[in-house]
């Protein structure tokens, strides 16, 4: 099995993975409700405005937040663990 | 307006031809270096070749008039799949790009035979790569050919622009490998990114602003703003299907290979989720304005090239460039994966011959050629421009069974060779089935979804009853 050294021996990134993972989850159940019509249905509207534009783009913004938090808090450090470890260097 | 398309078309041409010239160059003389550029590919690049093989010509002429012609219901899916994908680059993406630098893997099937200790597995997952890519790359010629005849006014032919656009992408993909490709998907990536955001720009320009023009499309079609619980179906399974995809297909796959190190994977990633957040957007507002812009149109993939005549019609050459790099930019790469599929997968566990040097690159490289061939012959049957087609779109869904087998090298090592080949050929005999009418799915929910439940629960049971084999490398 594909094992990750880096996110089983250092703690604090492993707790942000499982953070970030749970994040996603949230964000795939969001999805699922929205496009199983219970979320922006017949007659679910806010100002008169259909409520599925709000959950697009909620959708979007959420996503946006998503990339930004994981990759500050978990993707660069990671890389930088992982590249230091086993000698990697990225061009410049 | 035909002579401008022409000349732009064939300009367009001649520079990637040019471009093959110059990776050809700079390339070394193995199928490393071949088929994934040594993996050598910084952010940058690893994004913007990701980004332009992902977003083929539907991206733009498809998913607009998606929008415009089933609303929301496919909205979400889009952003869904699109969105859901660029997170799996870091949850499963990740552990690829780390065992493949570790053991040099080229295609997805190595990475599971290592892992099974066996070679039946890696026969099924090349038959399921070359059954998924084949059509998808005869459905991007078939594309381009149609595009080309209508936007010239038959002046060139359907079967002159297959010839054409088959021999040019052979070319360069004969030429320079994957650093051809990736040259020239920095070209188609701008030209089609370019058109959705003009596309979005014309849609609010003639709105009259985005307020209204949404005030506009709800007013005109007020029930596609509504989410249809009797689709949900149809909607989960596009999303799932397609989203599994972004990972599954083998030249998506291939290109978690390719990063220099782990910044380079990573940032990648986040290159990749802004250019998606920029693509989706626009994709978006043209489909969602034109509802209210553009009144009956029926063949909704007609609706950017509708929107470029009818208010930018000097622009038209664009149009029709950008959907031609569209579709080489799709095609280029799956002709490279099948090949390396046929060399590494195919030919070499047969033969028992070690092809990593000169002779492998030299039998890759023909084997292109051959496959533009074949796939230029099937685009000329006349059947290829009708059910065949449909079929064809039909058989990427065969893709998503390829997670069945890569759990066990991802997050189970419990996982057997007999679990993973039957739960394979399960999910297949599933979707076949469907396909022939044998049963109907409620809430009109499409066969992959269902048919990975199926391979899954296969995969659990067998796994339990038989034992691991020894002699596993991962």
């Amino acid at each position: 099995m594909i094992k990750d050294n880096i996110l089983t021996k250092d703690k604090a990134l492993y707790r942000r993975h499982t953070r970030f993972f749970l994040y996603s989850l949230i964000y795939i159940l969001f999805m699922v409700i929205s496009m199983a019509g219970i979320l922006g249905g017949e007659g679910q509207e806010i100002a008169g405005i259909p409520l599925t534009l709000f959950l697009a783009l909620g959708s979007i913004l959420y996503f946006l937040f998503l990339a930004m938090y994981g990759y500050r808090s978990l993707l660069k450090p990671w890389a930088e663990a992982f590249d230091k470890q086993s000698g990697l260097k990225r061009k410049k | 307006m035909v002579t401008a398309i022409i000349i732009t078309i064939a300009l367009y041409a001649l520079l990637t031809v040019y471009l093959g010239f110059r990776a050809n160059q700079g390339s070394l003389d193995n199928v490393n270096d071949y088929f994934l550029a040594s993996r050598t590919l910084s952010s940058s690049h690893l994004a913007v070749t990701t980004m332009a093989t992902w977003f083929s010509t539907f991206a733009f002429l498809g998913a607009p008039g998606f929008y415009y012609s089933k609303g929301f219901a496919w909205g979400m899916a889009i952003i869904f799949y699109v969105f859901v994908g660029v997170l799996l680059l870091w949850f499963i993406g990740r552990k690829l790009w780390m065992v493949a630098r570790e053991k040099g893997y080229i295609t997805p099937a190595e990475l599971l035979v290592d892992f099974y200790n066996n070679r039946t597995i890696g026969y099924i997952t090349a038959l399921i790569s070359i059954l998924s890519l084949i059509p998808y790359v005869l459905i991007q010629v078939v594309a381009i050919g149609k595009v080309i005849e209508g936007s010239t006014d038959g002046f060139v032919s359907y079967e002159v622009a297959v010839v054409v656009a088959g021999a040019v992408a052979a070319f360069y993909v004969f030429l320079g490998g994957m650093r051809a490709i990736i040259l020239t998907d920095w070209i188609q990536g701008i030209l089609f990114a370019g058109v959705i955001v003009i596309s979005a720009i014309v849609t609010i320009y003639a709105s009259g602003g985005f307020v209204p023009g949404i005030e506009n499309s709800i007013a005109a079609q007020p029930d596609l703003f509504v989410m249809d619980p009797d689709n949900m179906g149809f909607t989960m399974s596009l999303a799932f299907s397609w989203m599994l995809g972004f990972i599954l297909l083998p030249h998506l796959w291939q290109r978690t290979y390719m990063a220099e190190s782990a910044q380079a994977y990573t940032k990648s990633i986040y290159y990749q989720a802004i250019i998606t957040v920029v693509l989706i957007t626009g994709i978006s507002i043209t489909g969602l304005l034109s509802i209210g812009l553009v009144d009956g149109l029926e063949d909704s993939d007609k609706l950017v090239p509708t929107l470029f005549s009818t208010y930018i019609p000097w622009a038209a050459p664009l149009l029709v460039l950008a959907t031609f790099a569209a579709g080489m930019s799709t095609t280029d790469s799956q002709l490279l994966t099948v090949s390396s599929v046929f060399v590494r997968d195919i030919i070499h566990p047969i033969t028992k011959e070690r092809l990593e040097k000169h002779r492998g690159k030299m039998i890759s490289r023909y084997l292109v050629i051959a496959l533009v061939g074949f796939i230029t012959i099937l685009a000329l049957l006349p059947e290829s421009q009708g059910p065949i087609v449909l079929l064809a779109s039909k058989g990427i869904g065969i893709v998503v069974l390829l997670l069945i087998p890569l759990i066990g090298p991802l997050y189970w090592e419990k996982a057997t060779a007999t679990g993973a080949i039957w739960g394979m050929l399960s999910g297949f005999s599933f979707q076949l089935a469907y396909e022939f009418n044998a049963f109907e799915l409620p809430y009109s929910f499409g066969a992959p979804i269902p048919s990975l439940v199926i391979g899954l629960i296969v995969l659990f049971l067998l796994s339990n009853l038989s034992s691991r084999k020894e002699g596993a490398v991962i």
